[in-house]
């Protein structure tokens, strides 16, 4: 899973998922990372990390990802992180009426606390329980339509659309980084904030620029 | 009833009543947990006028009373015996609002006593008027939830008269009783404000004592608290009847009684956080038998969980408690203390600059004073720390604590598996100290950041992971590097390992923009593998020995030759010409071509016996202030130093200079007196001589000297010539 350190890797993207208690955020990363999927649920302490290298169009993207816990004592802690994101995942939970109503909230923040060409993606988890479903699809469909960012529907744990899900958004922020690197060629080459990188982790010069990107 | 959970080896060393065998006056005393118990003596003591509450103490030994003598030592104990009638100045009206909830309370309260009814009705209207008065003169208002009657009911018991009562109830809230004081919640996070700062209930709900408990209970057992909260289980469900009416309102009133027997002898406010520490940890295995739906049984249950005390168990109870006590970081107590028990209703936050609201921190932050305190207390004593130093390489190297772990955050995010190979080392390294009973050993991890957000969201990243872990006893260091930096700034030189002032964050000190310097070289390192790593920490070790003994000496010279600071950076101006001379004085500036040249304190007999010094001489230098400097002139093939001795150390001396015998172009001495020597040094162009320096000695055989250089300036020059000569002649 884990790229050794003399691969090639194209792009170096950090993504941040975040949202209410318990949707399953960490539940997603867990499927997606290691194809695993644990029935009993432990809340998130802080932030946790999962890195993952995949291909999508034939360039190799390692993806950070950042698990952030949905309560609200750690919100200063983790908005720290939605700086450096290139995309933000915003979680809910179809089953769950309040944490779709959260939905708005979490995006003001992710607005105000992230760069303008971070990729915004709203997701709804838990779609296998169709009995206890709460938000219609629909319903997902214009409020993300309304935000204008792309909406998703997964279940972590029949692993449905989940790897589709990432792949999307993988490719959204190629595209958001190609149109912000195009926007500000070439001088702001080097101390870019985005973290395109040509060249292979070991060259030292381009790693400078990894780098700064996470900060 | 009071089960022993964890630490009970400890417990029993710890505990009191195993040295209780001496005790002279096992009599007739109604319950055989008091058998212990010197009352005679402490009965003495009470009649003593100035019977003060370290007699007390000393006596009593911090186990429960003897009920006869408790008023008295619990009055002393809240020092209010010499309060007078603070009552007194009640004006008599009961107007306030919530007077009618007042009376209702107290009347309640009086009928669970279960005294006669002329008692219960004078009782009634004493407690309706303390309660009136205190609301009053402290400006809260009362509330049927928050304690007070069940304190009353308790000191009730006492049968004061009623100014004592008031008395004993006024220093009791106000020295025992957390306040609730919501904290401040961040303006940026905007949504969160319109939701917390709904009714008062929600202010409760994000109490301080709350978070502070919370925090404790993380400290002491992660996956406790990682249970609660994943079943959404805040203290505030359980714990406010704990802490408003310390127990009072659950226990039976023989337990409570005996609790603050040992409470009030203690004087530890914050006991009651490691009391309702004690009470969970015991709580824990029920707790985990329950599954999510049944929360509300488990708050019940832990409600209640005091309620299951009985008198036998208090004095274990509160010896637990005193060692989960003595198992945590102190410095979280003067942080608190203000605002939880201070007399004035704090709404700031308390002290200092704080990179979280508490109500936002990740684990129990730890003063650096605490943690620089600790290292120096010896083994046993206390808490004691492992730091794990989780800043970028390059800012390790730059300067850190001499007892650090260095663990790069950055290492997680680049390379997952080296990551965790480094806490494996982590792991063994503190095991490894801890049985070697290093200094820099600790059974408690503390993280230590930059003290800037953009390297410690990385390093909260891996605290995160080591309670995701439920890594027991983690804290972080208040503050980060930045706080440890400030509080040594008179001591960086001894304080911090490697201390190098060109590159530590904090004494650049420039504004950054952020992320443009700071992980590029830690993940530099960690990426072009452990060679370069190496490689790097060697170079700044050398850079770093060279800028201590510059900060040393620059000590050295402030404080013994205030004239000679200034001395140096004057010559040093006139040397700048000169090569492989530039730096020798030029204390603050890092020039690293210069490291040879930088002033260094040698030993003498050391230099003197040194293969290439051909000569020594014994002399005084002539400096610019025309003062006298005692030194030696040392000869080599190519060189002459200067050596001059340092007066506070004996035998050893520090290389003010080192001239190359080449530039040596002019040697003089005066007719009146041979014995004083100029040498000028420069460069020879053409006929010309261009002299950039100057030194004058009295040397004490001259002849000799001037005699041995000058030979071996001509040995030079001659050589020179003949190289020359041979490489012409070559050519032809």
């Amino acid at each position: 899973m884990e790229s050794s350190s003399n691969e090639h890797i194209d792009y170096v993207f950090k993504v941040v998922l975040i949202g209410d208690c318990g949707v399953g955020k960490s539940s997603l990363l867990l499927r997606y990372s290691d194809d695993f999927f644990q029935e009993s649920y432990l809340c998130t302490i802080g932030v946790d990390l999962r890195i993952r290298t995949i291909s999508v169009d034939d360039k190799r993207v390692k993806l950070q990802m950042w698990d952030t816990a949905g309560q609200e004592r750690f919100k200063t802690l983790c908005g720290h992180y939605y700086r450096g994101a290139e995309a933000i995942i915003i979680v809910f939970d179809v089953t769950s009426e309040n944490s779709f109503s959260n939905v708005l909230r979490w995006y003001e923040e992710a607005r105000q606390l992230s760069r303008q060409d971070t990729v915004l993606v709203l997701l709804g988890n838990k779609s296998d329980m169709a009995d206890s479903r709460a938000v219609s699809t629909e319903r997902a469909q214009s409020l993300a339509a309304s935000l204008n960012i792309a909406y998703f529907e997964s279940s972590a744990k029949l692993c449905d659309n989940v790897k589709e899900t990432f792949t999307a958004t993988t490719r959204k922020m190629m595209e958001a980084y190609q149109k912000h690197h195009r926007a500000h060629l070439p001088d702001d080459l080097t101390n870019s904030k985005s973290l395109h990188m040509s060249q292979p982790i070991k060259s030292s010069t381009s790693l400078n620029c990894f780098d700064c990107s996470i900060m | 009833m009071f089960c022993i959970v964890s630490p009970y080896d400890l417990l029993l060393c710890y505990s009191p009543s195993l040295c209780y065998i001496t005790i002279t006056h096992v009599s007739i005393i109604s319950n055989c947990y008091l058998v212990c118990f010197r009352i005679s003596e402490l009965e003495s003591a009470l009649l003593i006028d100035d019977c003060d509450f370290g007699i007390i103490r000393n006596i009593s030994k911090g186990r429960p009373l003897p009920a006869d003598l408790r008023s008295e030592v619990w009055q002393i104990a809240l020092n209010v015996s010499e309060k007078g009638n603070q009552l007194g100045n009640f004006n008599g009206l009961f107007d306030l609002a919530e007077q009618a909830v007042i009376r209702r309370e107290c009347k309640s309260t009086v009928d669970r006593l279960g005294n006669d009814s002329i008692e219960k009705l004078a009782l009634v209207s004493d407690l309706e008027e303390i309660i009136t008065f205190y609301s009053k003169s402290k400006k809260t208002a009362f509330r049927a939830d928050n304690g007070w009657t069940d304190l009353l009911q308790l000191l009730s018991v006492l049968k004061l008269p009623k100014p004592q009562l008031y008395n004993c109830f006024n220093a009791l809230v106000t020295r025992y009783i957390p306040k609730y004081v919501p904290v401040s919640v961040l303006k940026s996070v905007t949504f969160l404000v319109s939701q917390t700062l709904g009714d008062s209930q929600e202010c409760h709900k994000d109490g301080r004592p709350f978070h502070l408990f919370r925090l404790l209970l993380l400290y002491h057992d992660p996956e406790l608290c990682s249970i609660l909260d994943t079943k959404k289980i805040t203290p505030d469900l359980y714990a406010l009847q704990w802490f408003q009416g310390l127990f009072s309102s659950i226990c039976d009133i023989d337990v409570c009684l005996n609790m603050w027997d040992v409470y009030l002898q203690q004087a530890d406010p914050f006991l009651v956080f490691f009391l309702g520490l004690v009470l969970l940890v015991n709580a824990k295995e029920q707790i985990e038998g329950l599954g999510m739906e049944d929360k509300d049984k488990i708050i019940e249950t832990l409600k209640s969980a005091p309620a299951a005390l009985e008198a036998d168990d208090i004095e274990d109870f509160c010896s637990l408690a005193q060692y989960y006590a003595s198992k945590t970081p102190q410095s979280f107590r003067r942080h608190y203390q203000s605002p939880l028990f201070g007399i004035h209703k704090s709404t700031g936050v308390p002290d200092g600059v704080q990179n979280l609201p508490e109500s936002q921190a990740l684990c129990l932050p730890v003063s650096i004073e605490e943690l620089l305190h600790a290292n120096e207390l010896g083994a046993g004593e206390g808490v004691r720390y492992f730091v794990v130093d989780c800043r970028p390489a390059d800012q390790y190297n730059a300067g850190h604590l001499p007892t650090a772990f260095h663990l790069d955050a950055n290492l997680m995010l680049q390379n997952p598996a080296e990551f965790s190979t480094a806490i494996q080392a982590l792991v063994a390294t503190q095991k490894q100290a801890l049985e070697s009973g290093s200094s820099a050993a600790g059974e408690h991890l503390c993280f230590m950041g930059s003290g800037r957000e953009e390297e410690d969201q990385y390093v909260h990243m891996v605290i995160a992971n080591f309670l995701q872990k439920t890594t027991q006893y983690v804290s972080y260091a208040r503050g980060g590097y930045s706080a440890l930096h400030q509080a040594l700034e008179d001591n960086l030189a001894n304080g911090i390992t490697d201390h190098n002032p060109q590159s530590c964050i904090c004494c650049v000190s420039v504004p950054q923009d952020s992320g443009s310097t700071l992980p590029n070289s830690s993940s530099f390192a960690s990426k072009t593998g452990n060679l370069f790593n190496k490689l790097s920490v060697f170079g700044s070790t050398m850079k770093n020995r060279a800028a201590e003994t510059k900060e040393k000496l620059s000590n050295y010279i402030k404080n013994d030759f205030p004239p000679e600071e200034r001395h140096l950076r004057a010559s040093d101006k006139v040397e700048r010409g000169y090569k492989n001379m530039a730096s020798v004085f030029s204390i603050g500036d890092d020039d690293e071509d210069d490291e040879d040249d930088e002033k260094e304190v040698v030993n003498l007999e050391l230099w003197f016996s040194k293969p290439d010094v051909k000569y020594n001489f014994k002399c005084q230098q002539i400096r610019e202030s025309n003062e006298l400097a005692a030194s030696h002139l040392l000869v080599t093939d190519s060189c002459m130093y200067v050596l001059r001795d340092m007066p506070k150390q004996k035998g050893m001396a520090m290389v003010v200079s080192r001239r190359p015998l080449k530039g040596i172009v002019k040697i003089t001495s005066k007719k009146k007196l041979p014995e004083l020597i100029t040498f000028k040094y420069g460069r020879h162009e053409g006929e010309d001589i261009i002299v950039n320096d100057t030194e004058r000695f009295i040397i004490e055989k001259a002849g000799d000297a001037v005699k041995v250089i000058k030979q071996q300036v001509v040995k030079i020059i001659d050589a020179e010539e003949q190289s020359q000569g041979s490489t012409a002649s070559g050519q032809d």
